[in-house]
């Protein structure tokens, strides 16, 4: 029996979402004929503040765009003045970014697997993934002095360096942490429950995916190798990376992509410490940016692009971003319609909404 | 990475598109920003490592031909540099009619005779 439409409001404030976001969905019975997002609950303009803040003190407005992504976005824009000023960073400080980077991965992947247990009521599972990530954060404190916000990017380098003796340790403890991940990461991928929950839900297709403009795990759990790592920017390059993808294009693929990519990122992480080169952190940095830049790096949740415009001044004269979140909207919206009512926030989840990052 | 921005008419921007969606191009992102004279828009396609910048510029005010009929995707962009910078788009796939990014002042980022200031000073008001 088909019934008649109605409009259902999900958030901004729903028990599944860390952030706020508003979908208006419209059911037929149990089933969403299509969902309407809309943004904006906590817009901040940080691009505007462009003009008022010199670009070497925007590095930490940059940083600020969010607070899981947080050492990505300072890397990306420092990246940016770096390509307009042709300045070429010590290698390593570019391996430094590079680890710092893959740190920055695993906590949040580690935080969205402990979300998505959450929303599921999972409670166990939740706090394992949490717990895991406490040693990652553990790991970023000691050294850049933050566990959320770093400040250790700066234009032409980094700020700290990590002693040998230190990485070596790290080295060590990523055993510990690769074998605890295992175990978690076993529960997500084969509990009949999660894989209930997962399997055959919300499925993007690739063309899909391709011509919507998915990023990030949600392109590559829908078969697309799609990642800005593969041009092989900072040390990417030397550690032969090779992107994680999976072909299901439903939930449990996009979750498989993040579990995989756990393992990834400590194989470049230990390589990266194997292969530190030895030298200065920092190359002094004169002059002022002139041009346009697209700088773009692999976040967590997918590919992000700052554009900049440098004018010969100390102030930039046009800062823009693009975080992965946006891009993965239009994706959502798709998969959502013809869904379970019962089934939403586990398909909105699948995409690791960013909304902090997404309305800068 | 490719730099270069090819300048187009805004009249062209449909028949770009779908040249690109055509060629197996996928929408990146599009850029609105404030010129000496006016905005320009960039759009920036790519296909495996092929990168490319189409851009227009527009006066205040002007309808803009929306790319939704080539990249239902386009949207996003499309909604957001409305509310941010007061420019219609033209047969959009989704309209949010002004609605989608929630803003205290309309249009924040459209150009403005006097720069908002860094600090507000508050003054105690004496009864």
């Amino acid at each position: 029996m088909t019934g008649r439409q109605t409009i259902i409001p999900f958030g901004p404030q729903h028990p599944v979402l860390p952030e706020p976001i508003h979908l208006d969905l419209v059911v037929e019975d149990e089933r969403v004929v299509s969902a309407i997002p809309s943004i904006g609950y906590v817009h901040r303009g940080l691009e505007s503040l462009v003009d008022r803040r010199e670009y070497q003190d925007f590095v930490f407005l940059a940083e600020r765009i969010c607070g899981i992504c947080s050492f990505t976005h300072s890397s990306t824009f420092c990246q940016g003045i770096e390509g307009l000023m042709g300045i070429q960073i010590p290698q390593r400080a570019a391996y430094l970014r590079t680890m710092w980077g893959e740190y920055s991965r695993l906590h949040s992947h580690l935080l969205w697997l402990g979300l998505f247990a959450d929303s599921l009521g999972f409670e166990s599972l939740f706090y394992q993934a949490w717990k895991i990530r406490e040693s990652i954060l553990d790991e970023m404190e000691a050294t850049t002095g933050g566990r959320v916000i770093q400040g250790v990017c700066k234009v032409g380098g980094v700020r700290r360096d990590v002693a040998n003796s230190f990485l070596s340790g790290m080295d060590d403890r990523l055993d510990e942490i690769e074998d605890n991940m295992k175990d978690l990461t076993n529960v997500f991928l084969n509990d009949y429950t999660l894989k209930k929950r997962l399997v055959g839900k919300g499925v993007l297709s690739k063309d899909d995916a391709y011509y919507l403009g998915a990023a990030g795990p949600t392109a590559r759990g829908s078969g697309l190798d799609m990642d800005i790592r593969s041009t092989g920017y900072l040390a990417y390059g030397d550690v032969g990376f090779k992107p994680v993808v999976e072909k299901g294009g439903d939930g449990y693929a996009r979750c498989a992509v993040r579990c995989r990519e756990l393992f990834q990122s400590v194989e470049i992480i230990r390589r990266v410490i194997t292969d530190m080169p030895e030298g200065d952190v920092f190359t002094p940095v004169k002059g002022n940016p002139d041009g346009e830049y697209f700088s773009r790096s692999e976040q967590p949740r997918g590919e992000v692009i700052h554009y900049l415009k440098g004018n010969g001044t100390k102030n930039l004269a046009q800062f823009r971003v693009r975080t992965p979140t946006l891009t993965n909207i239009p994706p959502l919206v798709s998969i959502l319609a013809g869904c379970e009512l019962a089934d939403v926030p586990q398909i909105v989840l699948t995409i690791d909404p960013c909304i902090g990052c997404m309305e800068r | 990475m490719n730099m270069k921005i090819d300048s187009v008419e805004a009249a062209d921007v449909q028949k770009i598109a779908g040249t690109m969606r055509s060629g197996g191009y996928r929408l990146v992102v599009m850029t609105c920003t404030p010129a000496d004279e006016g905005y320009y828009i960039t759009y920036s396609f790519e296909k495996e490592t092929d990168l490319r910048h189409y851009r227009i510029a527009v006066a205040e005010g002007t309808t803009i031909p929306s790319i939704g009929s080539s990249y239902g995707g386009a949207f996003v962009y499309e909604n957001e540099i409305h509310d941010l910078y007061g420019f219609t788009f033209e047969g959009m796939s989704l309209d949010f009619g002004g609605t989608f990014i929630k803003t205290s002042v309309p249009y924040p980022f459209k150009k403005k005779e006097q720069p908002a200031p860094t600090v507000t000073v508050v003054k105690e008001a004496k009864e």
